[in-house]
């Protein structure tokens, strides 16, 4: 009986006639409203398909060595909410990695949540198919790198060889996850597979070409209502700038994150830039020549070191002038060092050179805010040498 | 792109499987609504023509469990709990009055909508598995898990006849 009524249980749902037109009238305006966007917006455009056409060469070019424009992200997010396996004994924290060697094709996105049980000085691992993530072309496969740090900073020596043992995995710098460990993965955040199709990548790209335009942003992914900001301030009170790269289409979901550049100086004159720009802000003024200079400067030197950056001067000013003006707050950076393209396959080095990360993950890892400077700073120093001493791939450095 | 009229006969065709879908996936009338209008406007973008009817019934059906995981997923889904915004609140229309609906919308996205596709849709496991992108193997275990969850359910509600046996015809499908 109950089989027959489960046959016939959605018969009532139903559009009612009102419903569908609004639905078909919605519908049409909107493609009509994207397609009078595009009109305008040929300048956008045109730069996006300058961006991904410099990226596709760079694609064809990287495995000869010359890794032109590519660059990793690898972030770092608030605890995801997770049902408790063992109440009070396990944290998860979501580690969300990116890697992209190209537009369309080697567009890896990895995400896993990286389960620490502090009084067992257990580190748990699973892949998980995430919000932000965009394609896994290498489904399966993850960055262990991050992890790596993440088990030293949770105080477990040989997170590798744990993950490995305890997953029974290889022990290559990339994992592959077996159908157990990703059914548990997907189980644990009741999360789904995603699958973009190639060519809403490539929209998603001709969006993000509109860098840090809020009120294109509120157009192209309306909210429920348009006072709510999509970077709304977090619950707890954190605003953290975002610099991710412009190509990353889901920058402004991404919050409480910080970014990533290709070195500690970078990071460091960034954030007093930043700092420079609170200063001239609160004195009424805008970016000045002093600042445009010091930025140029850091590109220079960046390209002396032979680091490469896909951000002009006048993006990075906007970015950092916006999010000045926005009142944001960094709260934590991470530095991500320059991978060359054989390694971006899935792999990275990930380096935290920053203290501010350092803080942000160390308050994740030890359950306080990081009020204690003294303690904090201790805590940081060891885990910063400890990580100094493991290669990317997570072994030790002789 | 589509003529117009060529999509709205086709939106005609589908419209009832596609919001019944969109509803089983966002679980009220306004985000199935909003999942809704998504997959139409990636219909009336869509370049090239279909090639049958089965053909459009796949895509759209494709598309629509796409664009309601994007909605899940989104941002402030995730982040916000909005009943803590009672200024945006919005009250949510269900259908939920008939019992069995209610007892599967009361179980997770993963294990109501293979649920509705393979006893309502009448789609196959194989089928099932490809229009979601996931393995055969995952669809006939949240097939199998949906059922005990459910079967939990009824047994609280004191109706099992006839579910145990539609049980064990899944597996041989």
């Amino acid at each position: 009986m109950r089989e027959e009524k489960l046959k016939s249980a959605w018969d009532d749902v139903q559009m009612t006639r009102k419903q569908e037109d609004r639905i078909w009238r919605h519908a049409r305006a909107e493609v009509h409203k994207k397609m009078n966007r595009k009109g305008k917006h040929w300048r956008f455009l045109s730069i996006g398909s300058a961006i991904a056409s410099c990226m596709i060469l760079a694609a064809v070019i990287a495995p000869m060595g010359l890794s032109l424009m590519n660059q990793q992200s690898v972030m770092a997010e608030y605890p995801i909410e997770l049902p408790e396996s063992e109440p009070g004994a396990w944290k998860h924290y979501a580690l969300i990695h990116s890697a992209k060697a190209s537009v369309m094709k080697d567009v890896n996105h990895f995400t896993s949540v990286i389960s620490v049980n502090e009084e067992q000085k257990e580190i748990k691992l699973t892949y998980v198919p995430h919000h932000l993530t965009l394609v896994s072309c290498n489904e399966g496969t993850i960055c262990t790198s991050a992890v790596t740090f993440m088990g030293y900073l949770g105080g477990l020596e040989n997170v590798t060889e744990y993950l490995g043992t305890q997953l029974n995995l290889p022990l290559e710098g990339s994992i592959a996850l077996n159908d157990d460990a990703r059914e548990l993965a997907i189980d644990l955040v009741d999360g789904v597979t995603v699958d973009f199709a190639a060519d809403e990548v490539s929209d998603y790209l001709n969006y993000s070409s509109l860098l840090w335009n809020p009120q294109k942003e509120l157009e192209t992914y309306p909210v429920a209502d348009p006072s709510v900001k999509p970077w709304m301030e977090s619950r707890d009170g954190y605003r953290t700038v975002y610099w991710c790269d412009e190509y990353f289409p889901y920058r402004n979901q991404v919050r409480d994150v910080y970014e990533v550049h290709q070195s500690a100086r970078c990071i460091e004159v960034i954030v007093s830039v930043f700092e420079e720009m609170k200063e001239m802000k609160a004195e009424g003024l805008k970016a000045s020549k002093m600042v445009r200079q010091v930025i140029r400067n850091l590109f220079r030197d960046m390209e002396e070191a032979g680091m490469e950056t896909d951000l002009e001067t006048e993006q990075l000013i906007d970015v950092l002038w916006q999010a000045v003006r926005d009142d944001y707050q960094v709260t934590g950076v991470c530095n991500l060092s320059y991978c060359d393209a054989i390694e971006m396959q899935g792999i990275g080095c990930f380096v935290a050179d920053w203290t501010g990360m350092l803080e942000y993950v160390a308050e994740f890892l030890y359950g306080e805010p990081v009020g204690n400077e003294a303690e904090t700073a201790k805590i940081l120093e060891e885990t910063y040498e400890q990580y100094q001493n493991i290669d990317h791939r997570g072994n030790r450095r002789e | 792109m589509l003529d117009e009229r060529d999509v709205l006969s086709i939106y005609t065709r589908h419209k009832n499987a596609l919001y019944r879908l969109c509803y089983c996936y966002m679980g009220n009338v306004q985000d199935a609504s909003d999942a809704m209008q998504n997959t139409i406007v990636k219909l009336l973008e869509r370049e090239q023509a279909f090639e049958s009817v089965e053909h459009e019934r796949g895509w759209l059906m494709k598309v629509a469990a796409n664009e309601c995981r994007r909605l899940l997923k989104h941002w402030w889904r995730k982040r916000e709990d909005l009943d803590e915004y009672p200024e945006y609140a919005v009250q949510e229309e269900r259908y939920e009055e008939n019992g069995i609906l209610s007892m599967v919308m009361s179980l997770s996205v993963k294990y109501r909508v293979p649920i509705y596709m393979y006893y309502y849709e009448g789609y196959a496991v194989a089928e099932i598995s490809q229009l979601l992108h996931v393995k055969e193997s995952t669809i006939l275990s949240q097939l199998r898990r949906g059922r005990q969850k459910l079967k939990v359910e009824l047994e609280a509600d004191g109706d099992l006849s006839g579910f145990a046996h539609r049980q064990k015809g899944v597996e041989g499908k």
